[in-house]
């Protein structure tokens, strides 16, 4: 009896709001207008909490830095400041990518909409990428955080202790690590960084091709869409990642280079040679893993929301294909365009925190 | 359909959704502030200018990420509500940084007397430390 009355009621709201066929619309809202502006309320309310949820990594750092402001002078010379302003223009243009799909989706252009998300999630892979170079090559100098730090200058002491050792051992395993600490110069650690990375650009070879043999499968078949596009978006990411990690190991080749770059030479005209001596003088603090345990904390927690935020994306460019979004229709890009665009505030302030100490 | 009476302004048409766009000149510009912007920070680490340094680079991070979040995250165009909601986040957070930094530093005195009871004492290290906690 009482859901009949309510069947009635609908129907008889339904003839009269035409707009409640629209499946856009969820039901407790009256215009497109109020849903937008409702949502972005609450994605405005979680970007608060993203801030306020940072700023404890921030204390963290702000206190930590006027205790001992020694040791973050000494371990900032372990980053490398081209990767990390490389990653910052990286990033920045990935905001405007997002701000730009934003704009398409507001617009109602579904086609410069995908391109723009596409183009996002490959710069936010390319930043993975060179994020991932950079952890790997930290993990074989020995700069982990506090407790697994092991100070740069413990590597020569090592390495004078490690042919003593070799002699009482024959093992292979020691004979190896022996002949490694021979030359624990920077080019060894070179090796040994691109030897691990190498594991990841395998696992990113299969699943390119795995991802792409999918999407070429899948993509004719209008019933598989969705599955189509989410093998594109691993394609793309996966290439992107590459694409990060491939080219800083090719930045520190040319590093490595005999010729001297332009851009060493500019270093060496730049940087007096007081540093140089500066950097033998000023000893190696006590706490130094400490840095770089606030350096893992941030970049880390920084790194995961920019995994988060290629879900969301890849979660928009499905939707896109299905062509969800209006020029009525468009909270979601824009609610994630807001939250990809806080990321890259974060890190604005994380890249001269880090890597710009003198 | 009294609802209808309280959101307003747009009626008309509820297939419709007005909001800010953002011309590509406008983005591309901010994009192009911000990469010069970056390049700025990164020569300005270069020179020694002592304890300035971090309110440089602070002062230059916060002009970029007023240029993200009130251009690319629209929030100059947004609703008064949004704007003050996000203001306000920052300004506590600052609050919070400010008074942890406060609250570490007024121990300073006390560390540095420990530490200057600390140096003669070379041999035991322990029983000093606890000295202070029992007090």
């Amino acid at each position: 009896m009482n859901t009949a009355a309510t069947k009635t009621t609908d129907e008889h709201s339904d003839s009269h709001d035409h707009e409640h066929h629209d499946s856009r619309l969820a039901h407790h809202f009256d215009s497109h207008q109020q849903q937008f502006d409702t949502g972005k309320l609450g994605i405005w309310l979680f970007l608060v909490t993203e801030v306020l949820f940072f700023s404890g990594l921030f204390g963290f750092y702000a206190v930590y830095r006027s205790l001992h402001p020694e040791v973050f002078l000494y371990a900032s010379q372990f980053l490398d400041t081209t990767l990390g302003a490389a990653n910052t223009v990286v990033l920045l243009f990935s905001s405007l990518t997002m701000a730009w799909g934003v704009r398409c989706a507001q617009l109602g252009q579904t086609k410069g909409l995908l391109v723009c998300l596409v183009t996002t999630l490959a710069c936010a892979a390319i930043f993975l990428g060179v994020k991932s170079f950079e952890y790997t090559e930290k993990a074989h100098h020995g700069l982990l955080w506090a407790g697994m730090y092991q100070s740069p200058e413990h590597h020569e002491a090592e390495a004078a202790a490690a042919p003593a050792a070799g002699g009482e051992a024959s093992d292979h395993a020691h004979d190896e690590s022996a002949a490694a600490h021979d030359d624990h110069s920077d080019d060894s650690l070179f090796e040994k960084t691109k030897h691990t990375l190498s594991y990841m650009t395998t696992v990113l070879w299969t699943i390119i091709l795995l991802s792409g043999v999918a999407l070429g499968v899948l993509i004719k078949n209008p019933n598989k869409k969705t599955l189509a596009t989410i093998a594109g978006c691993f394609l793309v990411s996966a290439m992107g990642m590459q694409v990060g990690a491939y080219a800083s190991i090719g930045y520190h080749h040319l590093g490595h280079a005999e010729k001297p770059t332009d851009e060493e030479i500019l270093m060496a005209e730049t940087v007096p040679a007081e540093y140089a001596k500066q950097k033998e003088k000023v000893p190696e603090p006590e706490l130094a893993g400490t840095f770089f345990s606030v350096y893992f904390c941030m970049t880390g927690l920084h790194a995961i929301h920019i995994i988060g935020g290629m879900i969301a994306i890849s979660w928009l460019i499905v939707r896109t294909v299905h062509g969800a979004f209006t020029t009525y229709y468009f909270g979601a890009v824009d609610f994630v365009g807001l939250y990809w665009h806080l990321v890259d505030l974060i890190w604005i302030y994380l890249f001269p925190l880090l890597y710009l100490i003198n | 359909m009294s609802d209808h009476a309280e959101s307003g302004v747009q009626t008309e048409n509820p297939q419709s959704c007005h909001v800010h766009i953002v011309p590509i000149k406008v983005l591309i510009g901010v994009f192009l502030a911000l990469v010069v912007l970056t390049i700025v920070t990164v020569e300005a680490a270069k020179y020694d200018v002592g304890d300035v340094d971090v309110i440089v680079s602070m002062a230059i991070a916060t002009v970029k990420a007023s240029l993200v979040v009130f251009i690319f995250m629209h929030l100059w165009y947004d609703k008064p509500l949004n704007r003050i909601m996000f203001f306000f986040s920052i300004v506590f957070a600052a609050f919070f940084l400010c008074m942890i930094l406060l609250d570490s530093h007024a121990y300073d005195n006390y560390v540095k007397g420990f530490q200057q009871d600390k140096t003669p004492t070379v041999a035991p290290a322990s029983p000093p430390a606890a000295a202070p906690a029992k007090k």
